[in-house]
């Protein structure tokens, strides 16, 4: 987490989130009603005697926050509080117990001149209701000064000021269920509820030229649980703290809380949805050039320089077409863009150095995987035909249009081999005995093209160190252990083959593209599977099918297979909503515990390579079955790695975290759907959001 | 420097311990992040230029100033020379672009005209009216002029412009490439 926080740091841009220590908006340990700008992304790490918490945040919405956390109560054994009954055997009172909850947070009401904002939040919607507590705040500023006031239930009613005014709607809301089960759920008997109502508040003092925060709270949560199990000896309502914002987005915050104890927190907060600065060709540029060509030679014309030139550029121009009208089609290849635009606006800045003046309209066809995925057609730039102003160029995005009979042929030598080799770090979270484990290593992953659509792919691990010895639970499932046998993996084949599938693409139709792939597919399974997708780049949804008969991989991740074996497969279909730029998807099907239900997604994607979202997947295995968490659910995240680099990468880190790893639910790995996740960033949306970037401004 | 180490630590620690694997940098990737520069690369800084073209930007140097006439080097051997008017030569500009020349010639009829050489393209030519003075400011005034032509059967433009700043320094140098082709830009990069 804490390194997620430190890439963060890197481009924290303008992002604002003045996060308290549950990491939403708030100040110290109470929430507020204040809220960053929508796509803003915050990491907050908080330390304090009562708990450590971890958590990330994102505003879904402009008035919608939500944020998952993982606390570490009483992190660093302070001794039990002399005279208590915890002297008498110090485990009585081990509060030692890791949580992770999920909060919400929705802004009622913006401020104007003589309103103030008002915010409603659930602090542990779907957790084991540790911290659980509702509120109801407001705030309002006046010059730097940000007061906020607000109301509780739960955790924040402890000091009472008044019996819960919804117990007049209904006797039952004076009766609060604190029993969570196994977590995972929401517990609709326990929001809002309970006898009493807290009051709680907080001032934010800013000074803006130091950029400086004075901050202090009045908490209506007395800290009962922490003083029974001996981590406070008192809990004194009143907290004060100064906040410093380090560089635009990370702020950090020194307090004194609960009148006995030093508080410190590190928050850091980008926008995702920003967009993304355009870098010059990789190849090209002040400290990184390319040698000149060979000029001497007079033959060689402006399709070849152009193309080279593409190529040292990261973009390959595969065919060409000038017809007798002035339009010229080209087939392409963006090997290194993160943004497709990018790429496009790279062949447009050579259109205009090398092509002949008549051509008037250029039409691209872009691919993904190797397959044709849009064409873009793009009017030469006004300036060429002695106007005295320019005129904006006329994009059109449509369906893919193959050359037929090209004039000039680029020929590609098959095999086409490439390798790298790179460090990595895996991680382990969330065990309750260790939160963090890693394993450094060295990965050297190859792949080689061999033409008409045939590919291999493959990854060693070489593990450097390892950890995950230290884990010691097993998984205690009553399915078959498709998942939780993660420890086994991770102990037996610390270094091993991770990935070596041979695949095979192509198109059997305009609009339907199809992958066909057998051999280890990923750190447990072996297999062999097809997906077909029908998808057009002009329309919003698309339809997908897989199916994969997989075999369980021995624990030492070679060559070896063990006895279990399944065939799954899924329905899947993916709606680009074009709101706030919201992806949904659903796969309907078979899953590797042989348990049949579906998996709802939801995602924010952007043009910039970012995505953030969630997933949760519903199966006919009962909660009780599946074990803790009731139902396999967790958050995704796409982050560009170009973001962090001064050149040009598709490269990104492509994550999804689990709070729980159960058996229930689960797919193999990064092959089913992944022909709709590859091309969608070649989907018309998203080349319309950036059709501004494709155009040279020759400048 | 500081910012320079700060970038270093930060490109490598972040990606690693996030998940990702991160590939091993060349050694001129590495060189290039190296904070100390040399007394001689300080002294040249004082020279640099910015040079950008379709899409791509370079640093240079004014190494030699003759008369109006300036020489652009860099440590590519890229060659550029201005001649107070127009970019007369550039030499070994990466990638395709190949050899290129300009300059002035007279018609048959006397009139005044722009002609602009490039590798596997046809000499091109264009008609260029008298230069004009501008200014839009004090520190922001110069001089201007439009050529026209036809360029494959086209008809096209391009312009020569150049910015002086307050001390009546060249502030910026931009010319098409040819007539209706891309801007090639030169900025001063020092005050």
């Amino acid at each position: 987490m804490l390194t997620i926080l430190l890439a963060l740091g890197l481009g924290s841009g303008n992002a604002l989130a003045q996060t308290n220590d549950f990491g939403v908006g708030g100040v110290l340990d109470v929430p507020s009603a204040r809220s960053p700008d929508e796509d803003t992304f915050s990491v907050t790490i908080s330390r304090r005697d009562v708990a450590d918490i971890y958590a990330i945040s994102y505003q879904v919405l402009p008035r919608f926050e939500a944020s998952f956390r993982y606390i570490i109560s009483f992190p660093r054994n302070v001794k039990p509080v002399a005279g208590s009954f915890c002297d008498l055997k110090e485990s009585y009172c081990r509060n030692q117990l890791k949580d992770r909850s999920f909060e919400v947070k929705y802004r009622l009401i913006d401020e104007s001149e003589f309103i103030p904002e008002v915010a409603v939040g659930i602090r542990d919607i779907l957790g084991t209701g540790v911290f659980s507590a509702e509120y109801v705040v407001a705030n309002k500023r006046i010059g730097n000064l940000d007061l906020s006031a607000g109301i509780g239930w739960g955790r924040l009613a402890e000091r009472s000021i008044g019996k819960n005014p919804l117990g007049y709607v209904s006797d039952q809301f004076y009766v609060r269920e604190n029993e969570q089960g196994l977590g995972g759920e929401f517990n609709l008997r326990s929001y809002f509820r309970g006898p009493d109502i807290g009051a709680f508040g907080s001032v934010r003092y800013s000074i803006p030229q130091w950029r400086v925060d004075l901050l202090a709270a009045y908490n209506s949560d007395s800290y009962a649980r922490e003083r029974a199990l001996g981590t406070l000896d008192s809990a004194d309502p009143v907290s004060v703290g100064v906040e410093w914002e380090a560089t635009p987005g990370v702020r950090l915050t020194a307090s004194w809380q609960q009148g006995n104890n030093l508080a410190l927190k590190l928050s850091a907060a980008l926008d995702t949805g920003a967009e993304a600065p355009r870098k010059p060709p990789n190849g090209f540029g002040a400290t990184d050039n390319l040698a000149a060509i060979n000029t001497r030679d007079k033959t060689f014309g402006w399709f070849p320089r152009m193309a080279g030139d593409a190529e040292a550029s990261g973009v390959l121009l595969r065919a060409l077409r000038e017809e007798g009208d002035g339009i010229l089609r080209m087939r392409y290849s963006n090997m290194t863009y993160q943004m497709e635009a990018d790429a496009i606006r790279r062949i447009m800045d050579l259109v205009e150095l090398y092509a002949p003046r008549t051509v008037h309209t250029v039409e691209l066809t872009g691919d993904s995987l190797a397959l044709p995925t849009h064409t873009v057609r793009i009017a030469r730039s006004a300036r060429n035909r002695a106007l005295d102003e320019l005129m904006p160029p006329t994009i059109t995005i449509d369906r893919p249009v193959e050359i037929e009979r090209p004039t000039q042929l680029r020929k590609f030598k098959y095999p086409n081999a490439d390798y790298s080799a790179g460090i990595n770090l895996r991680t382990y979270l969330f065990d309750p005995d260790s939160p963090l484990l890693v394993r450094p290593s060295i990965n050297v992953r190859g792949a080689v093209d061999f033409g008409g659509g045939w590919g291999l792919d493959g990854e060693w691990v070489q593990s450097l160190s390892n950890q995950f010895d230290r884990i010691k639970r097993d998984g205690n499932s009553q399915l078959p252990p498709v998942r939780t046998d993660l420890k086994r993996y991770l102990q037996e084949g610390d270094s091993g083959i991770e990935r070596l599938a041979i695949v095979q693409r192509g198109k059997l139709g305009r609009d339907l593209y199809y992958q066909a792939f057998g051999g280890i597919l990923e750190e447990m399974y072996s297999g062999v599977g097809a997906e077909v997708l029908w998808r057009r780049a002009d329309l919003p949804f698309a339809v997908g099918v897989n199916v994969i008969a997989v075999q369980q991989r021995e624990f030492d991740k070679m060559l070896g297979l063990r006895d279990y074996k399944t065939v799954i497969g899924h329905v899947s279909g993916y709606w680009a909503t074009g709101f706030h730029n919201f992806d949904l998807a659903v796969h309907a099907g078979r899953y590797l515990a042989k348990d049949i239900g579906a998996t709802f997604e939801i995602q924010k994607r952007f043009a910039n390579g970012w995505s953030v979202g969630a997933f949760a997947t519903l199966t006919d295995v009962p909660f009780e079955v599946f074990g803790e968490g009731s139902f396999d659910k967790g958050l995704i995240f796409r982050v560009p790695l170009d973001s962090y680099t001064r050149r040009n990468s598709r490269g990104a880190f492509r994550t999804i975290l689990r709070s729980i790893n159960r058996d229930g639910g689960r797919m193999i790995e990064n092959w089913s759907g992944q022909l709709w996740e590859s091309m969608r960033p070649t989907h018309g949306d998203m080349l319309e959001n950036s059709r501004d970037r494709m155009v040279p401004d020759n400048d | 420097m500081i910012k320079r180490i700060a970038r270093l630590i930060f490109l490598a620690c972040p990606l690693i311990l996030a998940g990702c694997t991160l590939g091993i940098p060349k050694p001129a990737a590495i060189k290039s992040l190296w904070p100390f520069k040399s007394a001689d690369q300080k002294a040249l800084d004082a020279f640099a230029w910015s040079l950008s073209v379709a899409g791509t930007e370079y640093r240079v140097y004014a190494m030699k100033i003759e008369g109006r006439t300036v020489y652009f080097r860099n440590d590519f051997n890229m060659r550029i020379t201005w001649n107070g008017e127009s970019f007369v030569s550039i030499e070994n500009m990466p990638g395709g672009f190949g050899q290129y020349a300009s300059g002035r010639e007279l018609n048959a009829q006397g009139q005044e005209r722009r002609w602009y050489a490039q590798d596997a393209f046809p000499v091109r030519r264009a008609r260029c009216a008298a230069a004009s003075a501008w200014r839009l400011s004090e520190d922001r005034f110069g001089w201007r002029q439009t050529c026209r032509g036809e360029v494959d059967g086209v008809s096209v433009e391009s312009t020569h412009v150049v910015e002086y700043d307050s001390k009546s320094m060249i502030r910026e140098i931009e010319a098409s490439v040819f007539p209706g082709g891309p801007r090639l830009i030169l900025r001063r990069l020092n005050p």
